[in-house]
């Protein structure tokens, strides 16, 4: 079933600045990723999905409704965290919270404490005095408070410390887990391969691709980086025609292998390296032909 | 309307109202206090040295009881002047700057209409200015019982807080419908401090008469019907087309909210 439906929306800023002919959507229970550098119409579009603007032509509908007319009530089941975190600056973060809570209906306040020690946030003290992280973990509180099960991120994570981008992931899991529908907007390769099912790249307003992350982890390849004591036994190894050599250089031979590595490895063994090195191509290289092509529509 | 974001409004406002409430009050307090109809006389003659002057911020005629002294030296330019920048303040707090800086997000991000949202502002600065006015008509009213028991025309003083009540939503509709529309800051105070204020200097020029007196017909500030009420002519002309003027403002100003782009 499909939660959030995005046909052929149009927004036009000029001067090539918008959103062109965009189409996708997102499962029931999926966490869909939402890539592309900046200035690609990440916001924008999720602006659409908010009902904060109407679409010059095509539709964005959540649940079957139309974001832009229905928002008040497609609000009841979603949470919402801005990429520009602008609180209520004359407000203290307890009663923000507090405030917060009022407008959503929220009344359980258990949900609130436990997300305040998970992120481990005091948020005595006024906003205006607060960091960036501190703002941006008191707007991930109120995006999940009312326990959303439709959650919609945008650069959730900046300003967020390491450790707490990785207790951030954590929780988005979590929702998943409990049958949440989310759309995380980020161009950090990292976050979006931990937590995504599908990802969207979206340049220049419009959208490159979309890939099934479980099928991408497949297509990853590895180099192996083989060393052999000298530059002959390195020599004698590539000479077999039926290994995926990519150069060999002294006396290291560099192999790029795609699928199960037991023939290959057999064949490393038989020659007796002294070493042996592995390393897995990133989501971030296999991606990055998709931002630097000019990519015709 | 929005209970928890009223009362914030209401808290968020609250040393500005009471920042021009006494700033209000002490100009009040003064005028009454100086009520002496033999020093009218003497500022009648600060009307002949300084005609002009005197006329443009509407100081002008001699005041024979306390009610046409308060009017002469208070409603032609403090009670217009000031609770003008208390409106021009609120309408930035509680509309303008949440769209400028981008909290209104958090507002948007709740299960609440736009038109609750804003039909909910536009209460709070209702409520605010009313109470802004009212406080200071009981201070006028206390203050010159105590200081001259009898001599104010309490009716007809209370009938002048409520066309100066009225004027201001007028104000406070153009002051909407500027931070309705303009997507920055600095647009609606071209517009939504920008237009009020040009009616006020127009206003304060026609008063200075001649041929200037025809700039009255292009000033809202001509429907505070101030000397009618004064002498007890009818005003309920006036009055009608101020309510008439703010609510289609208010409307105007919601209607345009509701269907605008956000980029928030």
């Amino acid at each position: 079933m499909k939660t959030i439906e995005v046909h052929h929306l149009t927004k036009d800023y000029g001067n090539k600045k918008g959103i062109f002919d965009l189409n996708f959507s997102v499962q029931k229970g999926e966490v869909f990723g939402f890539l592309g550098p900046n200035g690609a119409g990440k916001t924008t579009t999720i602006r659409h999905l908010m009902g904060f603007i109407r679409p010059d032509s095509g539709t964005v509908t959540i649940n079957g409704m139309d974001c832009f007319s229905q928002h008040a009530r497609l609000q009841q089941t979603l949470g919402y965290l801005p990429g520009e975190i602008a609180l209520f600056n004359d407000m203290t973060g307890t009663s923000y919270l507090k405030f917060m809570a009022d407008l959503k209906r929220v009344k359980d306040q258990t949900r609130i404490k436990k997300l305040m020690d998970y992120f481990e946030l005091n948020p005595k003290g006024p906003i205006r005095k607060m960091s960036k992280g501190m703002k941006q973990k008191l707007a991930i509180i109120c995006t999940f408070m009312s326990d959303p099960n439709i959650i919609i991120l945008d650069e959730p994570t900046s300003g967020l410390d390491p450790l707490m981008q990785n207790r951030f992931i954590e929780l988005i899991l979590q929702a998943k887990k409990n049958g949440a529908t989310i759309l995380l907007s980020s161009h950090i390769f990292e976050e979006v391969e931990k937590s995504c099912d599908r990802t969207a790249i979206i340049r220049n307003g419009r959208l490159v691709t979309i890939e099934n992350m479980n099928s991408l982890a497949q297509k990853k390849k590895k180099t192996y980086t083989v060393t052999f004591a000298d530059q002959q036994a390195a020599q004698k190894f590539a000479l077999d025609p039926s290994l995926p050599i990519q150069k060999v250089s002294n006396n290291q031979v560099l192999l790029s292998v795609n699928g199960a590595p037991g023939e290959i490895l057999q064949k490393i063994g038989a020659c007796h390296p002294v070493d042996m090195d592995i390393k897995t191509q990133t989501l971030e290289e296999l991606f990055l032909h998709y931002y630097d092509e000019e990519v015709t529509p | 309307m929005i209970i928890p974001l009223l009362k914030h409004n209401l808290s968020s406002a609250i040393k500005t109202f009471f920042l021009l409430f006494a700033l209000i009050c002490l100009y009040t307090i003064t005028i009454i206090y100086m009520y002496n109809p033999e020093l009218s006389d003497m500022l009648s003659g600060y009307q002949d040295v300084l005609p002009g002057m005197m006329s443009a911020v509407g100081m002008t005629g001699i005041a024979s009881n306390l009610l046409e002294w308060i009017q002469i030296y208070l409603y032609g330019f403090i009670m217009e002047l000031f609770p003008m920048i208390f409106v021009i303040v609120l309408g930035n707090r509680l509309i303008m700057s949440h769209i400028d800086t981008g909290s209104m997000a958090n507002l948007l991000s709740t299960p609440h209409s736009r038109f609750r949202i804003i039909f909910t502002q536009l209460i709070s600065s209702i409520m605010l200015i009313t109470c802004l006015l009212s406080a200071v008509t009981a201070v006028g009213i206390i203050s010159s019982h105590i200081l001259f028991p009898g001599e104010l025309d309490i009716t007809r003083y209370i009938q002048l807080n409520v066309s100066t009540l009225l004027l201001q939503l007028i104000i406070l509709g153009i002051v909407c419908l500027a931070a309705c529309v303009c997507n920055e800051a600095r647009y609606y105070y071209t517009f939504g401090a920008g237009i009020p204020i040009i009616f006020f200097l127009l206003q304060m020029l026609s008063n200075m008469g001649e041929k200037l007196e025809k700039l009255k017909y292009v000033t809202i500030y001509t429907l505070l019907p101030a000397k009618e009420i004064i002498h007890g002519e009818s005003y309920w002309i006036y009055n009608l087309s101020m309510i008439l003027l703010a609510l289609a403002l208010f409307s105007f100003s919601i209607f345009w909210f509701d269907r605008r782009d956000l980029s928030i």
